[in-house]
């Protein structure tokens, strides 16, 4: 399945800081402001176009070192999080 | 001519920088300013957000950088709560059928390479037509807004705690009054808002009514005067002249606006201001060509000089006075007499009551002095408001 990023959020990079504004219908992150890490900003900017969870991990693996082999299980994880608060939807 | 310190001519400089959307980013600073310097001005005048990041290049020490981060974190963080709040009043106004525009904060912001490092302390919206004034104060009313403000601004606007606590500036006219009758009513004339002088913008996904670039570039410079005329504005206001002429501007617009400065008789004032952010600021624009009134460059040294002055620790200093229009004993009784209008707006038309509102508003005047100006004394601030008179003289 793939997944894109939801355009009911805007991604604002500002200073080092990234956030991701809400500007449709998101539920209670109406008035809310969610930061990204320097991993979810990663996360967040490969579903820009649409991509599968295996494509993601793979573009992960080629910039981050995975010493503990826990990558793969985070990224799950994290997309699970982004579905669940809608910032990604199925493509 | 007032010679500016090192630290706020770098200021000057990277503001310039930061505003304009094609960045240098090799500036380094010379060796021997006092980076701290900057950090506290920067922070005073409200501006810190817009230099943040020559401020994190630069070799801070500690303390200064967590300072400056922690800074524009929390204006980055109110710039949108703001904007949320801003977001559901409007949707308000629709949805009520009271056509309103947004005066400065995200009407301004929008023009900033980076918007959210615009600081705003509040929200305008300033009515169309203040007939509809009743409607709108019964629909906040019903929608949990707290209405704060009682007598003194209700000829100008009202003050709303929102149910978020921000403080809303429900508006009819677009600035406190000038004592100034003939610029008063041509106001209040031009800011009667049609169909034409709105539009629509879409700013971070919301739908936002603002006016167009005449009457909008004209609110800014009248905001900016309305302030000079009291005790000053400081470097924030002249970042909002900056982004907005550093831009392309229709031809319409800057002709429009051209005729508002002409008609109301404030053509020195905008031709200084301007020359201020064309000498200080970066501003490039063909406005101060056809404003057609050139300032010298002492008038320039000594506004940009009073403007840094008045936001200098963050609040005019306590010497500083309201800026009178004339330097005679008849000023100092016309500006007096336009804080009685100000304060009882009804009562002060009853000739009678005159002479009795005079001596509560002189009470108040030694009131506020001791608790605000630290009980400066009054000779002290008389003789800053002459000053200011002075060289409000020369622009206006």
């Amino acid at each position: 399945m793939r997944y894109i990023v939801s355009p009911d959020f805007i991604l604002r990079e500002i200073g080092d800081e990234a956030v991701l504004i809400p500007v449709g219908d998101v539920g209670e992150l109406e008035n809310s402001v969610v930061s990204l890490n320097s991993t979810y900003l990663f996360l967040y900017k490969q579903f820009i176009i649409p991509k599968t969870v295996d494509e993601v991990i793979d573009a992960a693996k080629e910039n981050y070192e995975d010493p503990d082999g826990v990558m793969e299980e985070q990224i799950r994880g994290a997309v699970g999080e982004f579905v669940m608060q809608k910032v990604l939807m199925e493509a | 001519m007032r010679e500016f310190s090192a630290e706020e001519r770098e200021l000057f400089e990277w503001m310039a920088d930061s505003l304009s959307f094609f960045e240098k980013t090799d500036l380094i600073p010379a060796e021997d300013i006092d980076i701290h310097e900057i950090v506290e001005l920067s922070y005073h005048q409200a501006v810190l957000p817009i230099i943040y990041g020559k401020l994190m290049a630069a070799d801070l020490a500690y303390e200064d950088k967590e300072f400056v981060k922690d800074t524009y974190k929390m204006a980055c963080g109110e710039f949108y709560a703001f904007f949320f709040d801003l977001r559901k009043m409007l949707l308000l106004f629709k949805g009520a059928n009271i056509p309103v525009v947004v005066l400065k904060g995200v009407s301004a912001a929008r023009f900033y390479p980076v918007p959210e490092s615009r600081k705003s302390s509040d929200i305008d919206l300033l009515l169309c037509d203040t007939d509809d004034m009743k409607r709108a104060d019964d629909m906040l009313k019903r929608s949990g807004y707290r209405l704060l403000t009682k007598g003194y601004n209700i000829v100008h606007h009202f003050e709303y705690a929102t149910p978020t606590n921000h403080i809303l500036e429900l508006h009819m006219m677009p600035a406190e009054p000038f004592d100034d009758e003939k610029l008063n009513r041509y106001i209040r004339e031009v800011f009667r808002l049609g169909a034409d002088d709105v539009m629509g913008i879409s700013f971070m996904g919301a739908d936002i009514p603002v006016m167009k670039d005449g009457k909008e570039s004209f609110h800014l410079l009248i905001h900016m005067l309305q302030d000079f005329r009291r005790t000053g504005f400081g470097l924030k206001l002249l970042c909002d002249w900056v982004v907005f002429w550093n831009r392309d501007v229709e031809e319409e617009e800057k002709e429009k606006f051209l005729k508002l400065v002409r008609e109301s008789g404030v053509t020195k004032f905008a031709a200084a201001v301007t020359g201020v952010c064309e000498k200080y600021l970066g501003l490039k624009t063909d406005i101060s060509g056809k404003l057609n009134c050139p300032v010298d460059d002492g008038t320039l040294s000594e506004l940009m000089a009073d403007i840094v002055e008045a936001e200098r620790n963050g609040k005019p200093s306590d010497d500083r006075m309201v800026n009178l229009r004339g330097t005679g004993v008849l000023s100092y009784i016309r500006e007096f007499h336009h804080n009685v209008e100000l304060n009882f707006p009804r009562a002060a038309k009853t000739v009678i009551a005159i002479p009795v509102l005079y001596v509560i508003v002189f009470f108040r005047f030694l009131r506020n002095n001791r608790t605000v100006r630290n009980g400066q004394k009054v000779s002290g601030i008389l003789k800053s408001a002459g000053k200011r008179s002075r060289l409000s003289k020369k622009l206006l």
